[in-house]
């Protein structure tokens, strides 16, 4: 397995006159749970649907699992090798439970019967009931194991806990990181930054078409930080620019600096405002993804 | 498993078709025990006759029954099967949202169609097949030998036929990725030319022309689609079957084509 389970390169897809990717270099590390940020429509979907092969690129290229993704017969294998959960969780309808996952067992040679039969427990799924009696947190679980089950190498995951309840939420959870424990690659589509935070290494936030920031969560704890400087009376306005800067607010007598890096250093070079404290705080992944989504 | 998947998915609507069918053998073939001159339709009647009683001509009673089943009523049958089954699919699926399902299995957009093409056919060629078999032994119960063999043939013929249209309404549900778009589309079309034939027909020439060509064109292609001539003929008409069962795949092919290259 290369050390990237997905790959892109300046990958493109305009429909109509909207390009909803402009260029996408994406890349996913082996074994990793991977969280794949953005904002409503900035095109997380998509992309999901193109590594798939439900949607053909307009340019650049793009690999899964090492095979190519605009190859209708590679884009099989790589489905065969894939656990793939829609935002819409749609199933066939007219299909019980039972049927369904009869259904799909046959089509995946690694398919785990010890991890069916634990999560139809684990998530109680009724057997003989339809699946358009099931309720929307019940079929995202049905979903779900339909993924978990398969024995795949790769997992993408359109907000895979959208209609959960906390109690399944934590189960679902707890499914990924133990899967990331067997070696399965995660990558997970969500709006729920606290969740991603809990579970992922990386990130990944795609933000008009391209990826704006690529790093793990160890990096961004370590790098980001908000530096809270206090004054004796009014602010001074802090106008310098220094590499690592993201972000200054003036706010009376405090001004909070956003650093992307070199926090210390920044921190250091903007005694020379004197401030009467200055403090490191931590930022949290809202934040991050806020400063780095925000409109031009 | 995708034939199983396709199967759980047209039973109820074939069987909603099969029930009544067979039921109405079933009462008709009743019926036939208790009084054979009942259903016998009106001999030098054309295809489908009237419901009346007495029996005429033999050779003529016999060839109206059979005119009534491939002339009209089997074709009819078959047609309004297929506009029943026909709807589902990769098609449907994007419209209900299950279609991210389906595209996520090992299984190729072309090998998902063919499946439920295929088992669509096999469907329409078994309703053809089996209600030909019923219809023959409600013709020997009315004192009219029937030609099993030949009848089968002839119905199997129909279904060819059948599966031209069927294909060419998978094209379509394919182009307009809708089924419901397509068959309005058809039908306004089909209103809308008759409307406009009929009002030229009404005062000019050309309309009459018009009119008169338009029907020549569709009676032709009835009678193309549904060609009874070796049931009556006894001549199998091979180029008949073989651009039947060409034009299916071609069509076929177009809708596979167009469903692989579309964005879901």
């Amino acid at each position: 397995m290369p050390d990237a389970v997905i790959e892109t390169i300046d990958l493109r897809k305009r429909f109509g006159r909207v390009e909803a990717l402009r260029g996408l270099n994406l890349n996913v590390p082996a074994g990793s749970i991977c969280g794949f940020l953005g904002r409503n429509g900035s095109g997380k979907s998509t992309t999901m649907k193109l590594l798939l092969g439900m949607v053909r690129p307009d340019g650049g290229e793009g690999r899964v699992l090492g095979w190519p993704i605009d190859d209708p017969r590679a884009s099989v294998e790589i489905r065969r090798r894939t656990g793939f959960v829609s935002e819409e969780k749609g199933l066939y309808s007219y299909l019980t439970v039972e049927q369904m996952i009869q259904f799909t067992r046959p089509f995946f040679p690694a398919w785990n019967r010890a991890l069916e039969d634990r999560y139809r427990r684990l998530f109680e799924l009724p057997a003989e009931r339809k699946i358009k009696a099931l309720s929307k947190g019940m079929r995202a679980k049905l979903a779900l194991l339909l993924a978990l089950a398969r024995g795949a190498e790769l997992l993408i995951l359109d907000e895979p806990t959208d209609g959960l309840d906390p109690a399944a939420n934590e189960e679902v959870l707890q499914a990924l990181v133990a899967a990331a424990a067997e070696g399965v690659t995660v990558f997970v589509a969500s709006h729920r930054l606290a969740e991603i935070e809990q579970i992922a290494d990386c990130v990944r936030i795609l933000h008009d078409g391209r990826i704006v920031l690529a790093a793990t969560l160890d990096e961004l704890k370590e790098n980001y930080r908000r530096i809270q400087l206090v004054f004796a009376g009014a602010a001074p306005a802090v106008t310098v620019t220094l590499a690592g800067m993201v972000e200054v607010r003036h706010e009376g007598r405090a001004v909070s600096v956003l650093v992307s890096a070199r926090a210390e250093a920044i921190a250091d070079e903007l005694q020379r405002f004197q401030p009467i404290s200055t403090e490191l705080l931590p930022v949290g992944l809202k934040e991050i993804f806020l400063e780095n989504v925000k409109r031009p | 498993m995708l034939w199983y998947k396709n199967w759980l998915e047209t039973r109820g609507r074939l069987l909603a078709i099969w029930l009544p069918v067979f039921l109405g053998f079933a009462l008709a073939i009743a019926l036939a025990i208790r009084s054979a001159a009942w259903l016998v339709p009106a001999p030098g009647a054309p295809h489908g006759g009237a419901l009346v009683a007495g029996p005429g001509d033999r050779a003529a009673e016999l060839a109206n029954w059979w005119a009534f089943w491939f002339g009209g009523t089997l074709p009819f049958l078959l047609a309004a099967l297929g506009l029943i089954l026909a709807p589902g699919g990769l098609v449907s699926e994007s419209a209900l949202g299950s279609v991210s399902f389906s595209l996520s299995l090992p299984a190729s957009r072309r090998r998902q169609f063919s499946v439920r093409a295929a088992l669509l056919l096999l469907e329409l060629l078994a309703t053809a097949l089996w209600t030909t078999l019923l219809a023959a032994g409600l013709g020997e119960l009315l004192g009219h030998p029937a030609p099993w063999s030949v009848a089968l043939v002839q119905a199997l013929l129909t279904a060819l036929g059948v599966a031209v249209l069927l294909s060419l309404g998978f094209l379509l549900a394919a182009l307009f990725n809708d089924w419901a778009k397509p068959l309005a589309l058809g039908l306004g079309l089909f209103l809308g030319g008759s409307l406009l034939v009929n009002l030229m027909a009404s005062f000019t020439e050309v309309g009459q022309r018009l009119g008169r060509f338009g029907i020549a064109a569709l009676r032709a292609t009835y009678e193309f689609l549904f060609n009874d001539s070796f049931f009556i003929a006894g001549h199998f008409p091979w180029r008949h079957a073989l651009a039947c069962v060409a034009l299916t795949l071609i069509l076929l092919e177009l809708a596979i084509r167009v469903t692989e290259r579309r964005d879901y």
